[in-house]
């Protein structure tokens, strides 16, 4: 089975049966790539045993199994995330930060966040309240350009969140919930499709916003200075030390060129409207 | 006084907004974050990057720290390859 996320293919072997629906549930609308897959992955029980005691399955990029085993029961979370993996350890042609990233009017914003920072729960808001969503995971950058990338993903909701949006918008796509994975419980949300996928194109980034959840917290704004902003993206990068000189002076031109600001909200409306008013123009 | 210069194999980058001077070694592939505390860095900064040479009082000044964080500062950018002694 291959799954195409746009910018890389995945030739997927699933030696459970279980994970094939998930996945068709998410990247079935995806047109079959016109290149060969980039990566060559597999789902599989790590030993015979394994399939049948306490049934666990493990993540292999061809031969390489870099995470431990997890329960049958969270392969498809295990294959998620086994593909940012694969993203973030070999694309090395592009700056690959941590963040998510949303796009309205052609003007890309890309948030950079620690995980429990809301981070998910605002991506998956805004990319169905009209906003194009280019990555809830990984920004990716174009290394002469400076342009934002889109990738074909799903949104990684954790805990409290998933019901929550599931109330707000309750005629969603979403994956089963996997329960007490090491982020918690954890459900993939289909949060565009391949049509309107296709429609995006690589955008240049206006605004770097680190967000922060603050339960019952008014909107608080702060600018961030130029270095503040260089530090903290920096870190974010998954290939910055591989990349060495080049993702310094891109991580120089986004930061100088870019409305830098570090936001804590408590209601993802006040957000929204700060980056529709405020930040595109 | 210590005289240095930028190591060959380093870059800087200076913030436009004079919040300070990122600076990056292709030797050790750290990266510094040098805070402006004191205005004198922007007026010297006018031509948006590092003066060719500088003085230990030259980083004093534009960092605005004391004589011992100044030592393990200089000792520290030198052994990570940022800078170079200029004789």
């Amino acid at each position: 089975m291959v799954v195409n996320t746009g910018l890389y293919a995945f030739n997927v072997t699933c030696a459970h049966r279980q994970i094939t629906p998930t996945v068709n549930s998410i990247y079935g609308d995806a047109t079959p790539p016109n290149t060969p897959a980039d990566f060559e992955i597999k789902v599989a029980s790590p030993s015979f045993t394994r399939r049948f005691f306490r049934p666990q399955v493990s993540f292999y990029c061809d031969q390489h199994s870099p995470f431990k085993p997890l329960p049958l029961a969270q392969a498809y979370a295990l294959l998620e995330w086994g593909m940012n993996w694969c993203i973030a350890t070999h694309d090395h042609t592009r700056l690959l930060v941590h963040a998510a990233v949303l796009v309205k009017n052609n003007q890309a914003i890309i948030f950079p966040a620690a995980p429990g920072s809301g981070k998910s729960t605002l991506t998956a808001y805004l990319a169905m309240s009209g906003w194009n969503l280019y990555s809830d995971e990984m920004a990716i950058i174009d290394l002469e350009s400076g342009f934002v990338s889109p990738l074909y993903r799903p949104v990684c909701l954790k805990n409290n969140s998933i019901d929550l949006v599931k109330q707000w918008f309750p005629e969603s796509v979403f994956t089963s919930t996997w329960k007490d994975t090491h982020k918690g419980d954890v459900a993939h949300l289909k949060a565009s499709s391949w049509k309107q996928y296709i429609q995006c194109k690589p955008t240049e980034i206006v605004a770097v916003i680190f967000p922060k959840f603050v339960a019952n917290s008014d909107l608080k704004i702060y600018s961030l200075d130029q270095l503040q902003a260089f530090e903290t993206l920096s870190k974010n990068a998954f290939n910055y030390g591989v990349l060495g000189n080049l993702g310094f002076k891109m991580v120089d031109k986004i930061i100088k060129r870019a409305a830098l600001f570090e936001i804590e909200f408590g209601e993802l409306c006040d957000v929204q409207a700060f980056l529709s008013e405020d930040i595109i123009r | 006084m210590n005289k240095y210069r930028l190591h060959p194999k380093a870059s800087n980058a200076v913030m436009d907004d004079e919040s300070g001077i990122a600076l990056y070694s292709e030797c050790s592939g750290r990266s510094a974050f040098l805070k402006n505390q004191h205005q004198k860095l922007a007026i010297e900064m006018v031509s948006n990057k590092l003066p060719d040479t500088f003085s230990s009082i030259d980083m004093q000044s534009w960092l605005n720290i004391d004589n011992e964080e100044l030592l393990k500062l200089e000792n520290w950018l030198v052994e990570n390859r940022f800078i170079v002694k200029h004789s």
